[in-house]
């Protein structure tokens, strides 16, 4: 009960939040339309500022931190293939001839336009296609999330406790365009007791054997009887029979 | 799973209220919905050694998109089932996943705006048995992840943020979540300066506390100092670098705390409009996976290569490594388990081809390779080759 009032006041505030501006949301795309100045303010929005609507117009927030900064925006939307003629800058001004350039390349029209390094060339192309964008508000509403769109999604290399990722994902996750998935061990608990000697063991293990050391004590050698014979027959000893010498083995 | 079905009526409860919101005739709104198909093959299926299983497997995810854009406000709102089926797999042959997204800025002056983003991750990965032995206990699991941050600019070159993140992680298993649940609070302030066109400098300081639910042995707190730099080097070649001191305390005593240095670096180069360059990489102190250690020092990296080579055929290169290295100091006492150095590395590579039939509907052939290698568990590789279709609605 608890998590589902959670969920449901979650995702409710959210929508709450979001009705009011929802609200003023028609107003808004009227009086861009018919106020001049309107027009005059959109003709000065920043290639930064118009980078951060488009990430997220564009469906690409998810691959960002919550405040993404203006280079991060520029780095997903070029990943992406798209950027303005000579590349985005903060504070340059969104020029019509870029405007219609990056709205193509987000629409993925960029093939159709006949001469790439015209700016003109994108403005007539979108003209011809009855694409309306005198207005940054125009543009993006001609927009919608990219059909593949690509990201860091399956590995965020961040170190910032507000920014990094967990490699806790669906194993369906792509690393800008490419699937990497994840790995399907989550958490690893092996290393019981039982497994300890053996784990000690190979992690000791030298790669050089050492030389032994030195014994204690000289190991003694075994022995042989030789016995020389002198004389023939008969056993005893002493006198001037056979001679016994024990001597070490010359084979050990 | 015990904490699925109340989460969900909510979940879904809220998505009807929104829908409720957006049929507002005054709305301007962008609703889509995406579907990717795929048949495939992958030669180890229960991540194994020796004695591995392939498999055929067929993934189907779709994928619904609600974007609403407005003069001071952006809302959006993507949600992501993923149904995957394999041929092969004991004793469950389906896989179940889901994803939530949640996107909401605000600019409440021209000064003074919001930020707030969730993503939660529900994942059904049943137990799977093989040849009689459990080669995977069951990792059922809820992944949230909720940030804010607070902006406010002040002056043209200057902007402070303050952030607040809260993560939360729960096994369905018990034994596994006895160990391995836990939440991590973070916060943090950060001073961002344009210092030229081209450059941006930024210095901020984090506060995080990393809380094991069952086990405060395992916990931690952290202090990072953290230095970063912007760069447009060329309209083709930007890039960001970001590094600092960390100073990590242990609940457990014994353990006691370490400092260590961060840092992170990301790259995007555009040799040509048609070929696409991204490298990245990032060394820290991480939370660990392997338990009983409280900590990992992490070094992760890719490299990608995306090239248009025709107007309709484009192709993706990935690559990424990865490096933890495990220290028996870091170990927290439990006599059941042994305390040992080690490390691990996991090598990904991977390849995917798409071909337009149209603006919305795509064919793609992808491969994938994973080399897991461990001091300290079982290593193993895998192969993935799928073929697919993904449209747009």
């Amino acid at each position: 009960m608890k998590l589902f009032l959670i969920g449901t006041a979650t995702v409710a505030l959210i929508a709450n939040l979001a009705l009011p501006a929802l609200a003023q949301e028609g107003g808004r795309r009227g009086a861009q339309q018919a106020s001049p100045a309107a027009e005059e303010q959109a003709k000065l929005v920043t290639e930064g500022e118009f980078a951060q609507w488009l990430v997220r117009v564009l469906g690409l927030s998810r691959f960002l931190p919550a405040s993404p900064t203006d280079l991060e925006c520029f780095q997903i939307l070029m990943q992406n293939g798209i950027m303005p003629r000579d590349g985005w800058q903060k504070d340059n001004p969104v020029t019509m001839g870029n405007l219609a350039r990056i709205v193509v390349l987000a629409l993925g029209k960029q093939a159709e336009v006949e001469n790439p390094d015209d700016d003109e060339s994108w403005v007539a192309y979108l003209k011809s296609a009855g694409i309306d964008f005198g207005t940054i508000g125009e543009a993006i509403e001609n927009l919608e999330p990219l059909p593949q769109p690509v990201g860091p999604e399956a590995i965020v290399t961040s170190t910032d406790p507000l920014a990094k990722l967990a490699r806790i994902n669906p194993p369906d996750n792509q690393q800008i365009g490419a699937d990497l998935s994840t790995l399907g061990r989550i958490s690893g608990r092996v290393i019981t007791k039982p497994d300890l000697p053996k784990i000690e063991q190979e992690i000791k293990k030298p790669t050089v054997k050492p030389p032994s050391p030195p014994p204690m004590t000289p190991s003694i050698p075994p022995f042989v009887k030789i016995i020389f014979g002198g004389g023939g027959g008969g056993g005893g000893g002493g006198g001037g029979g056979d001679v016994e010498i024990i001597v070490a083995d010359p084979g050990v | 799973m015990k904490w699925m079905k109340p989460l969900f009526v909510g979940a879904l409860t809220g998505v009807l209220l929104c829908d409720l919101a957006v049929a507002a005739p005054e709305t301007a709104q962008n609703f889509v919905i995406k579907n990717r198909f795929r048949v495939g093959w992958d030669s180890n299926v229960y991540e194994e050694q020796k004695d591995k299983n392939e498999s055929y497997k067929i993934i189907e995810e779709i994928e619904f998109l609600l974007n609403m854009d407005m003069e001071q406000s952006f809302f959006g709102l993507r949600y992501r089932p993923t149904f995957m089926w394999w041929s092969d797999r004991n004793p469950d042959d389906t896989d179940l996943h889901h994803e939530f997204d949640l996107v909401l800025a605000h600019n409440f002056t021209p000064r003074l705006s919001i930020n707030a983003k969730n993503a939660l991750r529900i994942a059904e990965l049943p137990e799977l048995i093989d040849r009689g032995a459990v080669v995977r206990e069951n990792d059922d699991y809820l992944y949230n992840l909720a940030d804010v941050v607070l902006g406010y600019r002040l002056s043209e070159a200057t902007r402070v943020e303050l952030g607040g993140r809260y993560t939360l992680l729960r096994y369905d298993n018990d034994e596994v979540a006895a160990t391995d649940d836990y939440d991590i609070y973070a916060v943090g302030a950060t001073l961002r300066h344009q210092l030229q066109r081209e450059t941006a400098l930024s210095a901020d300081v984090r506060f995080e506390r990393t809380e094991y639910t069952d086990l405060d042995d395992r916990s931690s707190e952290s202090v990072f100092f953290g230095a970063g730099l912007e760069q447009i080097f060329t309209p083709n070649l930007v890039g960001s670098v970001r590094a600092g001191a960390q100073n990590k305390t242990f609940d457990d005593s014994k353990i006691g705390d370490e400092t260590n240095p961060f840092g992170d670096v990301s790259l995007t180069y555009l040799p040509s409009p048609k070929t696409r360059i991204t490298v990245g990489a990032g060394y820290s102190m991480f939370e660990a996976d392997v338990y009983p250690f409280a900590s990992q020092d992490r070094l992760l990296s890719f490299l990608t290569f995306a090239h248009d080579l025709t107007a309709r055929i484009q192709l993706f290169l990935a690559g990424s490594y990865q490096l933890s290295g495990y220290n028996r100091d870091q170990t927290i006492d439990d006599p059941a388990f042994a305390k040992v150095d080690g490390d691990e590395e996991v090598m990904q590579a991977s390849g995917r081809v798409s071909y337009m039939l149209n603006r919305r509907n795509y064919l793609e052939l992808s491969v994938q390779y994973l080399d897991f290698s461990s001091d300290l568990r079982e290593d193993f590789d895998r192969t993935r080759v799928e073929l697919g279709w993904r449209t747009q609605l």
